[in-house]
């Protein structure tokens, strides 16, 4: 369990440092591409070019807003300020409201598993449809640029490949993904981070219910444990009160 | 299905978070459809309807700049500018509460922060100030959800994406009603002022301006807001990020209140984790509000309702006590999230507006997180002030009747919300609609995918004009109706168009 633990508590620091950084590249882009278009309106050239390569940053601030959205949904389990309605364990004694807390983790551990699966599927279809703009004909019939040779992609005129998409498309071939899209790439985040939320709410489920079978001792120290490590989190926002375990100070687990 | 629904019910109830209980129950209907596949709950998540909707980055952004805000020195500004500008009036201290409350929630959108932030400065100095306990306590708590009216409140702009309003009107249309319950509130705070022999702190127009020149960064906030957005210079999304950049600026170069490094990743974090917790929620109710449009429950109700009830008159009494209990059990995002796809058919039905619906949803949203005995703030409350629940159940009442006489009037007197929005000209609607980009390129692609025959002729009637956005289906309904098929239909349409413009790429 020890072990679960140190995992979880690295991978949620790398979780806050992916949010940092996406989140700060998003405001970079979104900031930058404003300026630019707003300078459009007084026709400068320069500008009007410049708006036109970066066509990719309206995708990028989209595809950056997803992945913020489950970043976050994966650090909100490791902080346990997930939205829920807690009416019974917030009345209950600590014994049941244990049980009911080991009941809850493993059973949104196996559904948000079963999402991932869902999420996995609809990602699967995106991924292996190849949009007409990625592909070409080559000598034997259809195919993607990135497979194309650089001669053949050199007889296109006014196309150049996408490079980056085509290293990554590479990478992801290589650990099983077919990727034909870079669109549909970045959406492989959506199931991943089900998984890391799925496992989380496992592990949850099972320390309470571990909790729950070494008695009344063990209950109170993970409860006094989870109260100082949402107390820092709380504290941080104004001297926020800190929340009780499987729900957020307000009383329905959502984050105050 | 009956067992299922059960099952699902008591799990929420012992706290399983509410997504994974959307998640399930959209997978397990649409697997109960013939046609459906495990996939086909999660499909319209990487469309219109989330991932690829424009309006989504400005809810973490907002809530980013919201965090920046309370975070930093700026509640204790706004209670110094409020306290000189507002504290000559009648009740003083209370009017400020509820000013400097009705700022600041516009800004961290009604999350329970205004309470521990707000409040927690302003209790101590209104009992200190003989208010009566009660009284103070209730005006804190009711300052939590007091400013979800005003632009760019996220819960605002979370229901503009979901019912696919335009949201330039949208944000404008709640100014008026948000003014409106401030000054109801007011005079209630300034009757109550009076009678208790109230503090007064006699306005100073140096101290005034002094206080004011002091918190001039973060004042200009709104101000630009309204004036880039008004004129056309900021769509939403601009707007968004402007603000996100202006606070990180103001917070970190000028106030010096954030530490780039010690604060700011920590600050980036927390927001993040709020809008996962929203966001998330909102990616699985896509798949089950699919399903209920597909099961055709909105229609169902609908015809059901019409046989009981055929007055607006009736309709908008019994729509604001499922309102408010909707918004009682569940938090404000989950209640936007599930409870608009299903209700705004019905309001369309009645004839309301859907801007004036808007402001209706989310005010009685408002009274719902004061309303006893599940209302969010009254729990924030207790435990931040450290008293009884039950304490404060007594504490709201008299604000609860105040909101729902302001509920009353915005109801009933809908040109109190519409008027603001009617007054912008087409041009102005700058934001492009989901619905926009979808048509446009459906037609860019030669088809019309997802949409019914009747929609694409309400469309072409009023492609044009301002209230196109206003009259198009749904992204939840587009979802419901024709999403799986939607899917289906594009490849064959994809593959059709490959051959031409393959040609083009024919490498020699």
């Amino acid at each position: 369990m020890e072990l679960w633990r140190r995992i979880d508590r690295v991978w949620a620091r790398w979780e806050g440092r992916a949010i940092v950084v996406v989140l700060l590249s998003m405001v970079f882009v979104a900031s930058f591409s404003a300026g630019v278009r707003n300078l459009t309106r007084f026709d400068i050239q320069w500008a009007n070019h410049l708006l036109m390569d970066m066509e990719w940053a309206d995708s990028f601030l989209r595809k950056g807003t997803m992945w913020l959205a489950f970043l976050g949904a994966s650090l909100a389990t490791h902080y346990r300020k997930h939205i829920a309605i807690d009416l019974l364990t917030r009345v209950a004694p600590l014994k049941a409201k244990y049980a009911m807390h080991a009941l809850a983790g493993v059973a949104c551990g196996v559904i948000t598993i079963g999402l991932a699966y869902a999420f996995a599927s609809a990602c699967y279809l995106n991924l292996t449809e190849r949009p007409i703009e990625y592909e070409m004909i080559g000598a034997n019939g259809s195919m993607h640029v990135c497979d194309a040779t650089a001669e053949q992609v050199k007889e296109l005129e006014d196309f150049s490949r996408p490079a980056v998409f085509c290293v990554a498309r590479t990478v992801l071939k290589a650990v099983g993904i077919p990727a034909e899209t870079p669109g549909a790439a970045f959406q492989i985040i959506v199931p991943f981070m089900f998984i890391a939320i799925g496992l989380r709410f496992l592990m949850q489920g099972i320390e309470a219910g571990v909790a729950l079978a070494q008695g009344e001792a063990a209950m109170e120290a993970m409860e006094a444990e989870d109260r100082a490590r949402l107390a820092i989190v709380h504290a941080s926002v104004s001297g926020a009160p800190p929340a009780r375990p499987g729900g957020g100070a307000d009383g329905h687990g959502g984050a105050a | 299905m009956t067992i299922i629904a059960i099952g699902l019910i008591l799990l929420a109830f012992i706290g399983v978070p509410l997504f994974s209980l959307f998640g399930a129950a959209a997978i397990m209907l649409f697997l109960s459809l013939p046609e459906g596949t495990w996939s086909s709950p999660a499909i319209d998540v990487f469309g219109q309807g989330f991932a690829e909707n424009p309006s989504l980055m400005t809810i973490p952004l907002f809530t980013f700049a919201g965090y920046l805000l309370a975070e930093s020195g700026m509640p204790r500004r706004l209670i110094t500018v409020s306290r000189a500008w507002l504290g000559w009036m009648p009740g003083g201290l209370a009017v400020v509460c509820l000013g400097a409350s009705a700022f600041f929630t516009t800004f961290t959108g009604g999350s329970g922060i205004t309470i521990v932030a707000v409040g927690g400065l302003l209790l101590p100095a209104m009992l200190q100030e003989k208010y009566p306990d009660r009284f103070a306590l209730g005006l804190v708590t009711t300052g939590g959800s007091l400013g979800i009216l005003f632009p760019p409140s996220v819960p605002l702009i979370l229901y503009g994406i979901i019912a696919n309003l335009n949201m330039n009107k949208l944000l404008v249309a709640g100014i008026m009603p948000g003014i409106v319950v401030v000054v109801v509130l007011s005079i209630y705070a300034a009757f109550v002022g009076m009678k208790t022999g109230f503090v007064k702190t006699p306005f100073v127009w140096k101290t005034a301006w002094q206080t004011l020149w002091a918190m001039k960064w973060e004042a200009a906030i709104p101000v630009v807001l309204l004036a880039g957005m008004g004129s056309g210079i900021l769509r939403i999304h601009e707007a968004s990020v402007f603000t996100a950049v202006y606070v990180l600026f103001v917070e970190v170069v000028i106030y010096r209140d954030i530490n780039i490094k010690r604060d700011l990743p920590r600050v980036a974090t927390e927001s993040m984790t709020l809008v996962g917790a929203i966001l998330i929620i909102m990616s699985c109710a896509i798949g089950f509000t699919a399903w209920m449009i597909q099961a055709e429950i909105p229609q169902r109700v609908l015809d059901w309702m019409q046989t009981l009830i055929s007055s607006q008159f009736i309709f908008l009494i019994i729509l604001n006590v499922f309102l408010i209990f909707i918004g009682m059990i569940m938090e404000i995002f989950t209640a936007i999230i599930v409870a608009v796809p299903l209700v705004l058919p019905l309001a369309r039905a009645y004839g309301l507006d859907p801007y004036h619906f808007a402001i209706i949803f989310l005010l009685n949203l408002e009274i719902a997180y004061l309303a006893p005995p599940l209302g969010i703030n009254l729990f924030i409350s207790s435990i931040r002030f450290g008293r009884p629940v039950t304490y404060l159940y007594r504490s709201v009442l008299t604000f609860i009747a105040v909101l729902f006489a302001a509920l009353m009037l915005v109801c009933y007197v809908p040109i109190i919300t519409t008027w603001l929005p009617s007054m912008m000209k087409s041009d102005d609607m700058s934001e492009d609609t989901p619905a926009d980009v979808a048509r446009n390129d459906d037609k860019l692609a030669g088809q019309d995918f997802g949409m019914t025959n009747e929609d694409i002729a309400a469309l072409d009637a009023d492609a044009g004009s301002d209230e196109a956005a206003d009259t198009l289906p749904d992204p939840v309904v587009d979802a419901g109706t024709g999403a799986a098929p939607a899917a289906d239909e594009a490849k064959p349409a994809a593959a059709n168009a490959k051959p031409a413009k393959a040609a083009k790429k024919h490498a020699k």
